[in-house]
């Protein structure tokens, strides 16, 4: 069985080690690059929204290097995300290819079951203990890249060369994709902040916050969002993104900060009681917890005609008011020019910059 | 009498006749927002983000011109129906409807909500809640629903009689009579209602159809068609798409059609993926002509009109060649 999934920030490092214990091969698309939203976008429907172009590209590359089996997340809800399985896979069958399609959803988990006890001969204690060892090495691999990100994350505006600190986690994702054993990751997490630490500083003692919230395969491929957390982090502006890759997978969704999700639910309830995707709720919540927090200002991403992103919009610009926050809200597509995004970005930050500095007679009242 | 506004956009050309014997029995006036023109789309426009569709931004603008003149203002939230077992969704844009126009509009006690919500509970339920938040006894709401439901069956037999949402706004709707005139080719025209029955928004495609010498047929989707359609195998799971596809695939199989035309707004989400459903039908089975139409608010009548003289064009030469 030779799998292959589209990319969506780093989870590659994360889930080719869970497929290669429970005993598959795993197919590797090259990156995402200009080329592979070119060719998702000649194939897809043409107002269908960036994420789906750019991983049709994805697994379409992937099928040309010999993949058989696609893994989706699959279901009914109310967002498009839920059809992408069923869409891609049409439009990839037209091109000819011939492949099996594991879809993960309620009913038909069965069936996943039943693949993974296949992997190992058809013995069932073997698969159980594959999949046990693989889960955990899975969990080691993305607490592993999750400290990581958050440290690069703070690094990075009071790096004196940011380029150096990109360095030292290029080093670590090298890494963490060639340690193989539980053992070694604890051994590499160990190390992680004191070699944050030995990145030469700038000494700034203080620097904007910025929270990044919005759809999340824009928040989380760094591709799609032009870099915008390493970007920003170079010029000096603490970006946090309200969810990463490990956390999206799942790997942290059981023990995210204790209370975030409600706390999350609840601030975004009195602007939107109804989630319908696409992480509107989310993005809603974590914009009114950063207000709390203090944080400077809040960049909300989406793509282009992404309908939970676009309706959740005005309850955003509300609450912004309401709480005081700027905000800057930019939908992304194929055409997206990396130039104008980052110009508005700029604009945007030297607005917060300003409001900083004769920040005494915004006061902010919750 | 208090009078509760009701807005001539979106999920209202499925519903009317449900939600007015509903309002009415329970003793409130019913006001249906006016035509949708220039002035409303301007207002929507003016009011919405700039990516949404433009059946949403005519809502917002009839809200708006509802606004001074009722007291309440009814916002439907179709969150999902269970039908055979699975649920069946609005799309994002309906589930968040409620909460779009409250974040928009300074006074929120005004609204009138309604969840219809399977996973919560029945129709029935959602309007006996809907109803308790105007203070009326859970008992007389349950009445006036199975008012309601005997007043949407009546209006379904004068739908499936050909005539359109449109008519069931009037008080007394007329049967239209449909052209059955053989010589003409008729043509199916696929698409939400409140989008293809817009006379303003669709800039009047049914009549243009019509002033082009071919017979428009907007297909009329029974309960029972529904319900086989959401049986199949890898259905859609959006509730009001589900009807557009049953309704094109209800025509293809009647084969009396001689070209389809797919009627979307753009940025209308759900648009890509019915719209890639239907054509793998279409190439599968009959190879009819097809054309999609996408509009906007910057959609104009003569781009249209070309557009569909070509087509009818094409579609009556393939009727000359057979």
């Amino acid at each position: 069985m030779r799998v292959a999934f589209p990319y969506m920030g780093d989870i590659r490092l994360i889930l080719e080690p869970i497929l290669k214990e429970l005993g598959a091969e795993v197919i590797v698309p090259p990156e995402p690059n200009r080329e592979t939203v070119a060719l998702g976008a000649k194939l897809a429907p043409e107002t269908m929204c960036l994420p789906f172009k750019v991983t049709l590209g994805n697994i379409v590359r992937a099928l040309g290097l010999g993949a058989d089996t696609l893994v989706y997340v699959s279901g009914s809800w109310s967002c498009r995300f839920g059809y992408y399985g069923r869409v891609q896979a049409d439009i990839a069958r037209d091109l000819g290819y011939r492949f099996q399609m594991l879809e993960l959803r309620r009913d038909r988990m069965l069936e996943i079951v039943k693949q993974v006890i296949g992997l190992s001969q058809g013995r069932f204690d073997r698969a159980l203990l594959r999949t046990a060892r693989a889960f955990r090495l899975g969990w080691f691999k993305a607490d592993t890249l999750e400290k990581t990100y958050c440290l690069a994350r703070r690094t990075m505006p009071y790096a004196n060369e940011p380029s150096a600190c990109r360095q030292v986690v290029r080093d670590i994702l090298k890494e963490v994709e060639r340690t193989d054993s539980v053992k070694g990751l604890v051994r590499l997490r160990q190390s992680l902040s004191q070699r944050f630490v030995a990145v030469p500083k700038n000494g700034r003692i203080d620097c904007l916050r910025v929270k990044l919230v919005g759809e999340s395969y824009c928040t989380i491929e760094p591709f799609v969002n032009f870099d915008i957390i390493n970007r920003l982090g170079a010029m000096g502006v603490l970006v946090d993104p309200f969810l990463t890759g490990p956390r999206w997978i799942g790997f942290h969704g059981f023990r995210l900060k204790k209370g975030e999700v409600l706390s999350v639910q609840r601030a975004a309830k009195e602007y939107w009681r109804y989630p319908v995707g696409g992480e509107d709720a989310n993005s809603l919540g974590h914009l009114i917890l950063a207000a709390r927090a203090g944080y400077d200002g809040v960049i909300h991403i989406h793509p282009f005609a992404c309908m939970p992103g676009t309706v959740v919009q005005p309850a955003l610009f509300k609450a912004s008011q309401n709480y005081n926050i700027p905000l800057l809200s930019i939908s992304v597509d194929e055409h997206t020019a990396e130039t104008g995004f980052m110009t508005r970005v700029e604009a945007f930050v030297s607005l917060l910059e300003r409001r900083r500095r004769i920040g005494k007679r915004f006061k902010t009242e919750v | 009498m208090p009078r509760i506004g009701v807005a001539r956009a979106l999920h209202t050309y499925h519903h009317f006749p449900l939600w007015r014997t509903f309002f009415e029995e329970l003793g409130f006036e019913v006001v249906l927002g006016r035509r949708t023109d220039k002035e409303i789309v301007a207002r929507g426009v003016e009011l919405a983000p700039a990516e949404l569709c433009l059946p949403v931004k005519v809502f917002l603008g009839q809200i708006e011109d509802l606004y001074a003149r009722v007291d309440f203002i009814f916002l439907p939230r179709l969150v999902c129906r269970r039908l055979q077992g699975d649920l069946y969704f609005g799309c994002p844009k309906a589930l968040g409807l409620p909460d779009l126009v409250r974040a928009l509009f300074p006074e929120t006690d005004r609204f009138l909500e309604l969840v219809i919500d399977h996973q919560l509970g029945k129709d029935e339920d959602g309007f006996v809640s809907c109803a308790g938040r105007l203070e009326i006894r859970n008992s007389s709401a349950r009445r006036a629903f199975q008012r309601a439901c005997k007043e949407e069956k009546r209006a379904s037999e004068i739908l499936k009689n050909g005539a359109l949402p449109v008519d069931l706004f009037e008080q007394k709707p007329l049967a239209r009579q449909l052209v059955r005139n053989q010589e003409k080719p008729r043509i199916g025209v696929i698409g939400h209602p409140y989008l293809v029955c817009d006379e303003h928004i669709s800039l009047n495609l049914l009549k243009v159809l019509d002033e082009l010498g071919v017979v428009p047929v907007v297909p009329f989707v029974t309960e029972e068609e529904l319900l086989s359609e959401a049986g199949r195998e890898n259905a859609l799971n959006w509730f009001y798409e589900l009807e557009v596809i049953a309704g094109a695939r209800k025509l293809l199989q009647k084969k009396e059609i001689k070209g389809l035309l797919l009627v979307f707004s753009f940025a209308c989400g759900t648009a890509p993926v019915v719209n890639e459903i239907i054509r793998r039908e279409v190439e599968g089975n009959s190879r009819l002509p097809t054309l999609s139409l996408f509009f906007d608010e910057h959609s104009g009548e003569v781009g249209l009109r070309t557009r569909l003289e070509s087509f009818v064009d094409l579609v009556q030469a393939g009727a000359r060649r057979k």
